[in-house]
């Protein structure tokens, strides 16, 4: 071993090295090393220090190079196995980082920090079995330092953690015997000691045990966490259903603190339970349970009369009306008994809790759930109750507008009140429009209120204007009018000018612009609302539904960078935390960091955004065949195998953020997010497969280039030929097309709630149809290619010229039209969703034609030599070359026309101002309006016309691509290719 | 009416109510995982009873000898939970927490334009203990108090005595 000066002189002359690193001067880096290495030319540090300034180069291969060669010398030292262990985290080769150590320690076998490295690295790559090994080693090395031990038992536990049967008959009771070990020794010492104890007989189910450890002098060190022993005890009583314990620890956790609400639930909760049993305590019993209802309510009331005086607590005024909902489930809450009097009247209950608490903005939360106690006409006995008490002044002539923040506040609490008990949809069309109008005025007069308000406050009359909006939105989903709409998009304008930071309006914002097929202005919305990082995930959808149905491919790629970026960062990343659970002890999060890391990996939004952008990549970058496959290539997809289940798929999007206070009696937001689970795993599973449909079938067409196509060397492959995965695909995508057919019709998703794919229109117009035929198309090509030209079938060759190209014509006449209905005046919003989606249909039917080229181009030039070995007049081609001719012709035909009607809906070429159509009516007549409409109109306008760029630009591309694949020029004339 | 409780990762899928705050920060997953893996008691999450996130506290304890102190890192409470108290809540505990892990002080940074916070901060027995310049970043840098608060094993309260100088960030300690 070195000598200690030598170690001083090594770490004097890296010193350089590591500075120009920290500081991101990786050039410099590289010429430090190269310093040192000239002196000194095998310090093995300053030559991984030089691979790792590569590395951050980008000069992957010479930093590959350099580590392979270091690594095969097996090094020990710590800066060094360090340094390697940071570039193989950065290039994510984490099998490396173990095997780098495995090393090390064969030759330092007694080396505590290369064998803790060692155990970290099997933590990164989730191999708990040589976990538990490297512990125990560990362990063995230093007995006396019990966290090794613990690493060891963690390890085991973990082992078991995906297979519940295993868990329980080998892993859990081996974790618990080697703990209850360390426990009849004396040997634990910490808390984390005590916790992993517990998870172990908690996942043993062993109750009993685990409220032993609680209450016993193990129960003492568990300390850190905030009332963590008492929570522990009524949680454990629970699982034991020892109801008495449960009321008795619940109440006493409500003493100190009287707001907490799932406590109030699970006091009431036991109680009830001791009713049901009649049980009673022993005589002498002190013991402070209550097993009645009235002592409950008495309780409570005891509870309110403590806080008198000071901040009023939410908690025990909504336990009252808790206590009837559960006994109401139960089915022994009986209003008309004398003896419920002292429970008090729900509807009284919640006018109490509204006086008390209306003037804050979740009043409307807080007592939402609780109206179901109510009847209906003692809904609206409440409301009119409610209005009664906010009592608005009544001017003769004008509306009375509330004097104070909190009076406004409390009226805006009566209407979301109102809004949830379905009181405005038993109103007229003409009624709520002067509602609607009303409230935008109690909108406008409430801002002087916020006048001093930041720029990040939200303003106090915002809801006044959000159930303005909604309600319009309500009229508009009857009524189908689409001016309403655009209105609702001037007021959130307005309202988001006045209030930055606004996201329930931005949210419903974004979806109104896309609704009416303008994805343009969501952008700087979205931006402004800082999404990043996990909110890619949760948040993400509100405008990946959109970008691209609509057009904008551009910005299109950039959001799906952004997120795949995300994504494939945070996996990497998170191992490391993983770790730091294991070093600071907190055995209860390396559960919840596996699931949290397996729902990530498992992201519904993560997996359709890497097959949309991979899509997107397939039809915007290629103009010609050969970028088709280099593509291909690059996109390193196996089309045979399918790597993620679609079960397992976790819907992370979050629906909760937006504002809607829905009538209850029509609310189905959960039901539209399960039906929009299952549409949406629907829809990935067709882009999916199109997806491997579209590399199979250029990895034919490069295999029938070469003459031996499924034999390399005489080695059999065990791959199958592409042939057999694309028949296999071909059918599992009509099965699966099939199996979607309910889909064909579009479900109502509220307008707070999911938005639809596009599965609907592409089943029901047939789009399915044109991409199938035209991989039939391929079969039929690679068919004669193997059989010879000789068998063909005229059938298939008629199929081959037309059916594909009328397809697309059919969709293309369907679909044309002015962005402007005539006469009716409104926009044709569907235009452009459809026109695009033809777009992308026929940009993966030209790939396929790419294929079909790829395989009948060499058979012609085959069929040409035979032709002219042969004397006298030339051989006739083949039909199918024809065929193929007029498919394409039919195809770029189709292109032209449909390019043609993308020019005709940009309001550009149409010279149309869309501000001067009165395309709306104004809800107010006021400037600020006029102007924001204005505004909106120019907009959306522009958002028109990237859309009709950007489609057009990409079918030019398309043409282009059409335009190499013709087989001979004309009809007439052969040409020799 | 509200269970406070640890925070647990997968509330990271549903805290956007409360982080589509303008002044409430969204940082990379890493930065939630290391206070979760290293100090998890300190990270408490105030929900209501709907299951929605009302807002948040996230803390740790750091420093040596009697500068060995609990630190608030982040406190954000979602615009319809204001002014309930419930920031005060999320405090006493951490305070409570800091408390028996035998700390001196706690301590927090504030924005000088966020009156509401600092007066809010002043209430719950804080004081500013120094001004620390252009300590936070943005389009226009601000600059933040540095506000703190004795626990019982700082009998003599020293603490808290203010430092008169501003100081800039690279002098924290």
């Amino acid at each position: 071993m070195a000598s200690r000066s030598h170690v001083d002189v090594n770490e004097r002359r890296l010193r350089p090295i590591y500075d120009c690193l920290d500081n991101g001067n990786n050039k410099k880096a590289i010429q430090e090393a190269d310093k040192v290495l000239k002196k000194q030319k095998d310090l093995q540090c300053a030559r991984v220090l030089k691979a790792l300034a590569l590395l951050r180069l980008g000069r992957h291969d010479e930093s590959a190079i350099l580590l392979k060669d270091i690594h095969a010398q097996n090094p020990t030292d710590e800066a060094t196995l360090q340094a390697m262990s940071i570039c193989y985290r950065e290039v994510y080769k984490l099998d490396l980082i173990a095997d780098l150590y495995e090393n090390a320690h064969k030759n330092r076998p007694d080396n505590e920090d290369i064998l803790s490295s060692l155990f970290m690295a099997y933590v990164r790559l989730g191999d708990y079995k040589k976990q538990q090994q490297t512990a125990m080693t560990l362990h063995r090395l230093q007995p006396q330092k019990n966290p090794y031990y613990f690493w060891a038992v963690m390890s085991i536990v973990m082992q078991g953690h995906q297979d519940e049967k295993l868990a329980k008959g080998m892993f859990l009771p081996l974790a618990e015997r080697m703990t209850k070990k360390y426990i009849e020794e004396e040997k634990i010492t910490a808390e984390a000691e005590v916790q992993i104890y517990l998870i172990i007989l908690e996942l043993l189910e062993k109750w009993e045990d685990a409220l032993k450890v609680v209450e016993g002098p193990l129960g003492d060190k568990l300390t850190s966490e905030f009332n963590f022993r008492e929570n522990k005890t009524a949680d454990l009583y629970t699982k034991l259903e020892r109801w008495p314990q449960v009321n008795r620890e619940y109440k006493k956790l409500l003493k100190e603190n009287p707001d907490h609400w799932s406590n109030w639930q699970d006091y009431i909760g036991a109680c009830l339970r001791l009713v049901e049993a009649s049980w009673t305590p022993d005589k002498d019993s002190e013991e402070d349970i209550d097993y009645t209802e009235n002592m409950v309510a008495t309780f409570v009331q005891e509870t309110i009369k403590q806080c008198e005086g000071k901040r009023p607590q939410r908690g025990p005024y909504l336990a009252q009306l808790e206590l009837i909902r559960q006994m109401k489930d139960k089915n022994s809450w009986k209003p008309n008994l004398s003896e419920s009097e002292q429970l008090g009247d729900p509807m009284q209950l919640l006018l109490r809790y509204y006086d008390l608490f209306g003037d804050k903005p979740c009043c409307f939360e807080d007592m939402k759930s609780f109206t179901k106690l109510l009847t209906e006409d003692k809904e609206t006995k409440l409301i009119s109750m409610i209005t009664e008490s906010v009592d608005l002044p009544k001017p003769e002539e004008s509306l009375g507008y509330a004097s104070s923040v909190k009076q406004m506040q409390r009226h805006i609490t009566l209407l979301e009140l109102m809004r949830y008990m379905g009181y405005y949809d038993k109103l007229s069309t003409d009624d709520r429009l002067v509602l609607i109008k009303e409230y935008i005025q109690r909108y406008h007069n409430g801002l002087d209120f916020g006048k001093n308000l930041l720029s990040t406050d939200l303003q106090y009359s915002d809801n006044y204007l959000l159930i303005a909006v909604l309600l319009l939105l309500d009229i508009w989903r009857e009524t189908k009018k689409d001016y309403l709409v655009w209105q609702a998009i001037v007021q959130l304008e307005k309202g988001i000018n006045n209030s930055r930071s606004n996201f329930h309006m931005k949210l419903i914002l974004m979806r109104l612009y896309c609704i009416m097929g303008a994805y343009g202005p969501c952008h700087t919305v979205y931006e402004s609302m800082e999404v990043k990082h996990v909110m890619n995930d949760t948040l993400g959808h509100t405008i990946a539904n959109h970008v691209g149905r609509l057009g904008h491919f551009v910005a299109a790629c950039a959001m799906y960078g952004t997120m795949l970026r995300f994504f494939a960062v945070n996996h990497k990343e998170t191992a490391e935390y993983l770790i730091a659970s294991y070093k600071y002890g907190s055995f209860s999060k390396i559960h919840e960091f596996v699931k949290f890391r397996e729902r990530l990996q498992k992201s519904l939004q993560y997996s359709s955004a890497m097959t949309e952008s991979m899509l997107l990549d397939l039809v915007l970058e290629t103009s010609s065949h050969m970028s088709t496959e280099q593509m291909v290539t690059y996109m390193e997809i196996d089309p045979e195998k399918e790597k993620d289940g679609y079960d397992e798929l976790c819907d992370n999007r979050d629906f909760s953020v937006v504002e809607s206070w829905e009538p209850h009696s029509r609310c189905k937001l959960e039901e539209a997010k399960l039906h929009s689970r299952k549409e949406e795993v629907l829809w990935l599973k067709v882009r999916k497969i199109t997806l491997r449909v579209l590399t199979a079938s250029v990895m034919l067409g490069q295999q029938s280039g070469k003459s031996d196509s499924h034999t390399n060397n005489g080695i059999k492959h065990d791959k199958k030929p592409p042939h057999e995965v694309l028949t296999d695909l071909l059918s599992q995508l009509t099965q699966h097309i099939d199996s979607c057919k309910e889909y064909s019709t579009p479900y109502q998703y509220p307008v707070h709630g999911p938005f639809r794919t596009q599965l609907c229109l592409y089943l029901r117009e047939r789009h399915c149809q044109a991409f199938t035929d035209m991989v039939s198309n391929v079969m039929y090509v690679q068919h004669l290619h193997n059989n010879g030209l000789d068998k063909l079938d005229n059938e298939k060759e008629e199929k081959l010229r037309t059916s594909v190209p009328d397809l697309i014509s059919g969709l293309i006449s369907k679909h044309k039209g002015s962005l402007v209905v005539d006469g009716e005046n409104c926009i044709n919003t569907s235009i452009l969703e459809n026109l695009v989606i033809i777009a992308e249909t026929l940009s993966h039917v030209t790939i396929l034609v790419g294929v079909c080229h790829r395989i009948l181009k060499p058979l012609k030039s085959q069929w040409n030599k035979k032709s002219k070995k042969k004397k006298g007049e030339p051989l006739e081609y083949p039909c199918t070359f024809a065929s193929y001719n007029q498919l394409v012709e039919g195809l770029d035909k189709a292109a032209k026309d449909l390019h043609q009607a993308i020019r005709d809906m940009d309001p550009v070429f149409l010279t149309i101002d869309l501000s001067k159509l009165s395309l709306t009516q104004s809800l107010c007549d006021i400037e600020e309006d006029s102007a924001i409409e204005r505004d909106m109109w120019c907009k959306v306008e522009k958002s028109y016309q990237v859309s009709a760029r950007e489609v057009t630009e990409f079918l030019h591309n398309k043409m282009q691509y059409l335009s190499t694949l013709r087989i001979y020029k004309n009809k007439t004339k052969l040409d020799s290719m | 009416m509200t269970t406070i409780r640890p925070f647990r990762c997968d509330d990271l899928f549903k805290f956007n109510n409360v982080n589509l705050d303008p002044l409430t920060e969204t940082y990379g997953l890493p930065f939630y995982m290391q206070y979760l893996a290293h100090w998890p008691e300190y990270f408490q999450v105030a929900e209501s009873p709907n299951g929605q996130i009302m807002g948040y506290i996230m803390g740790k304890a750091e420093g040596g000898g009697e500068l060995w102190h609990g630190h608030v890192t982040a406190l954000t409470i979602a615009p319809e939970y204001r002014r309930l108290g419930l920031a005060g809540k999320l405090m006493n505990i951490l305070e409570e927490i800091s408390e028996k892990k035998h700390c001196y002080f706690v301590d927090l940074f504030v924005r000088v334009s966020n009156k509401v916070a600092v007066e809010m901060y002043n209430k719950l027995g804080y004081a500013v203990y120094r001004r620390v310049i252009e300590y936070y970043s943005g389009e226009v840098d601000e600059d933040a108090f540095d506000m703190r608060k004795a626990l019982s094993r700082d009998i003599e309260k020293k603490s808290m005595v203010p430092i008169p100088h501003p100081v800039r960030p690279e002098e924290l300690d």
